[in-house]
């Protein structure tokens, strides 16, 4: 397949298989060997470049994803006057030792600039926890992207800056000429009813699933189809109090829409890492339906329903008829899943909880939302589910409805009933990142947690 | 009191690599370039009944044992490992045979087509396994004063037992070696702390003489004793392949791989019987060490030679036995470890003080002070303590620097401070030093000053602080000294990159050297300036014994850890970590912060998130997604600061420093979780499960 995309300011065309990883193209191909392979699996950060202005981990982009898009990697940025002054600063703050990972914070570093120019420590630390560095701590680091941060502001005046932006641009008039190769959703419709294939939206969870190794290209199932890059398929719109998210939506877009809950915010969040969650959608966490997918827990508690179109025909199905097990879900080979529709409702209470191996990009070992509204005094509604501790989300609308209609004092007394109750609904495995014992005990003392927030 | 050295400089080599300019093993070109791939044991023991490989495609190769022109094992302390399996399989993960050849992808496909036969045998898996098997590789003691009497005569006697977990090291850079057979040279480039290791085990599996094997080193992505004799194992296996398909041969390790077939720290169980005396001091310990060391001996006796000899850690113990133990089990071989052995000990003599403490209803640091060791002192191994100990003022500035006094009063639940005192041997243990007499040269060439040494940058700042040394001492710009990059062929040995010991051994000779060179400086030819290591002659050991001093001085360090716990799911939230340092002489401030910083971390993560299991010998968590070293969002703030006190023998008055930061943060962590939540912590990593069913109990 001929793919055209435009690398550190240049248009290429090259003739590849679209499966091929964008870690190996840069590195093999074109001897860009800044981007480093530390584990390709999305984990360590030293891939990282940057796709159209956002920091993004190579390793789990393939070529078919590229097309239409601008790359730049550490060779070119570091010509950038931005890039002197984070030089300048590593070096000052000591950021740097045996520098396999630093290509990739530069780049982190660089994404981060592009969104927020004036990140705190904070940001800095959320931007870069998909960077892994062995060797420093990471303070030395952050200190060096803060100072990087202060010397920008001083010595780039913002004037120069945007000048210089034009400038970029004005270098690369030549991106609207790379040939977006993109197909419409007809077009994908009618490959999808005419032959097996494999979709790949964001492909995270396809990249890592069929890896070959480093030079060895994953091997799907049936022949690519990517439809990342849809546009019909990455609109987020607000109809009739009920929100449209297109399935190719990434979590990083979800973050930044207005029109997304802070609690749905909040559990996105805590997925993945930044520069995976600028490529991972949420059509794809939803079609993976892991029992630890962490987009789940607020989708069924508020009951969304999903889109699922074919040629002809299109239907809607809400997410809990939807998914049946572990990876299992009733699509059809020649359907796609455009929309996942939610209601815009705002809770009054608003809890989510996520347990993990450690606080920076981590699974689920298990996790609960919960969100109660209430009107005179008493409970109106209420949305209970937990994550990670069964083959699908755990959610009760008979055991939400004891509370329902409830004084808040009423409420806590059927507490240990429900409790009793759910802990029969839990049935957690062992597995490489946790207990039985321990998913289920977190999960009641989570889901008391929340009785104590609302009770205030 | 700041000598100037400790002046922080730009690192040397940092351009380079904040640019994406440094090539690395990986990055590196070579024409007709072969790579390879490993197909390992698939079970944990058993004989090979047959390996039925497809038709190879022209110019594709199987490298097996029968390839091998000499020895088939790697040249190490024990060499036990088989470059190549023969017929018999010890642990999931060894390597039976390489795939040679140009493109991955064919490569990819011959290695699934591969089929081993076995015959599975019964596989011992655990140190309890080995126990009753009596599968042992090594079994040391050694012992001080009279512990018999002492017991007798006790007036508490204490059983206790603590545990540590594997740690894998997670240099972000795989393993990765290429092998070029040129000009009847084998020439072997690559990512390892120990280039003379490498090339005396091509000696042995090649069967040739050191003049036809150069090693030369290439920038190293973070080792932490990972690449100290693991890479040997995959050198020799690339340069059998470059000598049979007479083409370079690459070797690059994807991460699963890496994980599964590599070393780790030993996983440790530690138990102790001690003799409290009518004081509620300790008059004697039995303290015994166990280590699991995998399938192979390779290193870990030194390993265990450190561990048991750190055992009594900061503290003075009239009487005392100490056993050692390295288990044999068909899992993967434990190996080097930043601490080597130590890490471990510390954690359980440091907790077990601690709980002593409270079983004594004594404050754990008053306990320990009354326990300090100080200068005149004798060591675990009965050697004499020349150098002061400054363990007392460091102690001072932690309480100082940190909110140690304000915490310990205030008993809020889930939250919880803990200190912890600990000490680093430096350089070699035992006879170490003497037996490797590491040589430098130092040479002047018009008005530059060339480095000659074995000892390799791979993070640490080897480089920067050699430079350093040198441009002060002859107070010239450090640009007008050029540290030559490892290569067997061009500079002397030196020894290994390992033991903290290249600043203060390799540092201590060029320093020496760079002194002669001062006092020549004026001379018009080209001057050459050779060291050999030779140990201070007070220095006494007796290996048979295990008696005298195991190590020339030590370097100290008090840490302060600042923990909360999440009282929901027990997850800990490690917010601060303080600490105060006596490393002699800081020979560049900001370098050693960063070494500190980061050994600090390694060792949070191995109390804490860095879980790993073998289940049937096989590890679970055999990838990053599941083994999880700290991120931004896990690391806790540091504070460090040093206190100087220098050596007579290192340069400027350096001693260690790049082990002794992983060693504090376990037991301070530990302490602090369990005053955080009142209950005894046995064992590392710490993990919610294990709060969640301690807190039940
Ligand atoms: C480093 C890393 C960390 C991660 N952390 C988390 C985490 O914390 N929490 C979590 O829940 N997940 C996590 N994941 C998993 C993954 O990133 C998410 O599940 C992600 O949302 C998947 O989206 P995607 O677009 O990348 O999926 P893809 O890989 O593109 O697709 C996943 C599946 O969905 C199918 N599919 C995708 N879109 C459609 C569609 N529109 N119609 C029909 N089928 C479709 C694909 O065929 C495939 O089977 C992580 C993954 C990585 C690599
Ligand atoms: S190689 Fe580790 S994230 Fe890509
Ligand atoms: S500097 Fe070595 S991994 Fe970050």
């Amino acid at each position: 397949m001929n793919i055209e995309f435009q690398l550190n300011n240049k248009n290429e065309m090259i003739e590849v298989d679209p499966s091929r990883r964008l870690l190996d193209i840069l590195r093999d191909d074109f001897g860009l060997t800044s981007v480093k392979e530390g584990c390709g699996e999305g984990e360590c950060g030293a891939c990282i470049i940057l796709l159209d202005g956002k920091a993004v981990n190579s390793c789990l982009l393939s070529a078919g994803m590229i097309a239409g898009k601008s790359i730049l990697t550490l060779e070119k940025f570091n010509e950038t006057d931005e890039y002197k002054l984070i030089e300048k600063s590593f070096l000052e703050a000591g950021s740097v030792q045996c520098g396999f990972c630093t290509s990739g914070m530069v780049m982190s570093t660089a994404g981060l600039l592009n969104v927020n120019s004036n990140p705190n420590e904070t940001e800095i630390k959320e931007a870069l926890s998909g960077n892994l560095c062995r060797c420093t701590g990471y303070q030395m680091i952050i200190e060096g992207v803060k100072l990087a941060v202060e010397k920008i502001e001083k010595e780039i005046p913002l004037v120069k800056s945007q000048s210089r932006k034009e400038e970029k641009n004005k270098e690369v008039p030549s991106k609207q000429n790379v040939k977006l190769q993109r197909k419409s959703l007809v077009e994908i419709l009618n490959i999808l009813d005419d032959r097996d294939v494999t979709i790949i939206s964001g492909g995270t969870d396809l990249m890592v699933k069929n890896a070959g190794g480093s030079g060895v290209k994953p091997k799907f199932k049936n022949e690519p189809l990517f439809i990342g890059a849809l546009e019909e398929l990455k609109q987020i719109k607000l109809i009739d109090n009920e929100i449209h998210i297109g399935s190719a939506v990434t979590l990083n877009e979800l973050l930044v829409n207005e029109n997304i809950s802070e609690i749905f915010k909040k559990s996105i969040s805590e997925m993945a890492s930044f520069p995976t969650r600028n490529i991972a959608t949420i059509g794809g966490n939803i079609i993976n339906a892991s029992p630890a997918g962490d987009t789940l827990p607020f989708l069924y508690a508020v009951d969304a329903k999903l889109v699922l179109k074919n040629k002809n025909n299109e239907r809607m199905i809400s997410i809990k008829d939807f998914i049946l097990g572990p990876g299992k879900t009733i699509i059809n080979s020649n359907e796609l899943l455009t929309e996942i529709i939610i209601p815009a409702k705002i809770y009054d209470v608003n809890y989510y909880k996520k347990a993990g191996s450690r606080k920076g990009m981590t699974l689920s070992k298990a996790s609960m939302i919960g969100m109660i509204s209430f009107e005179n005094n008493l409970v109106s509604d209420v949305r209970i589910a937990f994550g990670a501790v069964a083959s699908t989300v755990v959610r009760s609308r008979e055991l939400e409805e004891k509370i329902i209609g409830k004084t808040n004092q009423e409420a806590q007394s059927v507490y240990f009933d429900i409790c009793g109750e759910y802990e029969k609904l839990i049935k957690p495995i062992d597995d490489s990142r946790s207990s039985k014992k321990y998913r289920k005990d977190v999960c009641l003392n989570m889901l008391r947690d929340f009785f104590v927030k609302f009770d205030k | 009191m700041k000598n100037n050295i400790s002046k922080a400089i730009d690192r040397v080599d940092g351009k380079g690599k904040i640019s994406g300019e440094t090539k690395y093993i990986d990055d590196i070109k070579f024409d007709n370039l072969f790579y390879a791939k490993t197909v390992r044991s698939e079970i944990p023991k058993g004989k090979i009944l047959s390996v039925k490989i497809p038709t190879l495609p022209k110019n594709y190769f199987i490298i097996d044992k029968n390839d091998v022109p000499g020895i088939n094992r790697m040249r190490t302390v024990v060499s036990d490992h088989p470059i190549f399996t023969e017929d018999e399989v010890s642990y999931i993960g060894q390597p039976i045979l390489l795939v040679v050849g140009a493109d991955r992808e064919i490569i990819s496909d011959i290695v699934n087509e591969i089929e081993i036969e076995y015959k599975e045998e019964k596989a011992i898996l655990t140190i309890e396994d080995a126990k009753k098997e009596k599968a042992i590789f090594t079994d040391y003691n050694y012992s001080k004063g009279n512990t018999k009497f002492a017991f007798q005569n006790a007036k508490i006697i204490i059983n206790d037992e603590y545990q540590t977990g594997y740690q894998e090291h997670i240099y972000i850079e795989p393993q990765g070696i290429v092998a070029e057979f040129k000009d009847d040279i084998m020439h072997i480039f690559g990512s390892m702390q120990c280039p003379f290791f490498v090339q005396g085990a091509i000696q042995d599996v090649l069967g040739w003489e050191t003049d036809r094997i150069r090693i030369t080193h290439s920038t190293t992505g973070g080792a932490f004793g990972g690449k100290e004799e693991f890479p040997s194992l995959l050198a020799c296996q690339v340069a059998v392949a470059s000598l049979k398909t007479k083409r370079p041969v690459k070797i690059i390790y994807d991460r699963n791989e890496d994980i599964i077939s590599s070393t780790k720290r030993h996983p440790s169980e530690i138990h102790y019987k001690v003799a409290l005396d009518e004081n509620n001091k300790i008059s004697a310990l039995t303290i015994d060490v166990n280590f699991n060391a995998g399938a192979f001996s390779g290193i870990s006796p030194v390993v265990l030679q450190r561990g048991i000899f750190s055992a009594t850690g900061v503290y003075n113990i009239p009487n005392l036995k100490v056993m050692g133990k390295n288990y044999k089990t068909n899992t993967v071989p434990c190996g080097a470890y930043r601490g080597f052995g130590a890490p471990q000990v510390v954690f359980a003599i440091e907790m077990l003080m601690t709980n002593i403490a409270k079983k004594v209803k004594k404050n754990s640091l008053d306990f320990k002070k009354k326990h300090l060791l100080k200068s005149g002192d004798f060591t675990a191994t009965n050697g004499k303590i020349r150098d002061k100990i400054k363990l007392p003022e460091m102690i001072k500035i932690a309480e100082k620097i940190s909110n140690y006094k304000k915490y310990s009063a205030d008993k809020k639940k889930f939250k919880g401070v803990g200190v912890s005192l600990f000490s680093h041997g430096c350089g070699f243990t035992g006879k170490g030093e003497n037996d490797i007499k590491g040589k430098i040269i130092l040479q002047k060439k018009g008005k530059q000053v060339f480095i000659n040494v074995s000892s390799v940058e791979m993070g640490q700042g080897a480089e920067t602080a050699l430079r350093k040394i040198v441009s002060h001492t002859l107070s010239i710009p450090i640009e007008n000294v050029t540290y030559e990059i490892p290569d067997t062929k061009k500079v002397p040995d030196s020894g290994p990159t390992v033991a903290s010991r290249t600043t203060m051994i390799i540092g201590g000779l060029l320093r020496s050297a760079s002194i002669e060179l001062k006092e020549k400086w004026n001379e018009k030819n080209d001057i050459s300036i050779s060291r050999i290591y030779k140990h201070p002659d007070f220095l006494k050991w007796n290996d048979d014994k295990f008696e005298g001093d195991a190590y020339p001085v030590y370097s100290y360090g008090v840490n302060v850890a600042e923990v909360e716990i999440d009282p929901i799911t027990f997850e800990i939230d490690v917010k601060k970590m303080y600490a105060v340092y006596d490393v002699g002489t800081v020979i560049d401030e900001r370098a050693l912060q960063g070494q500190m910083q980061g050994g600090m971390l390694q060792g949070v993560g191995w109390a804490t998130t860095e879980v790993m299991n073998s289940v049937d010998g096989k590890l679970v968590q055999n990838n990053m997604t599941d083994y999880k070293i700290p991120t931004t969002k896990d690391m806790p703030n540091f504070k460090c600061e040093f206190v100087t006190n220098p050596y007579e023998f290192g340069p400027f008055g350096a001693k260690c420093a790049g082990e002794l930061p992983l060693t504090g943060p376990p037991p301070a962590i530990a302490e602090a979780v369990s005053n955080a939540l009142g209950i005894s912590i046995k064992k590392i990593p710490i993990t919610p499960e294990y709060l969640m069913e301690a807190m039940k109990k």
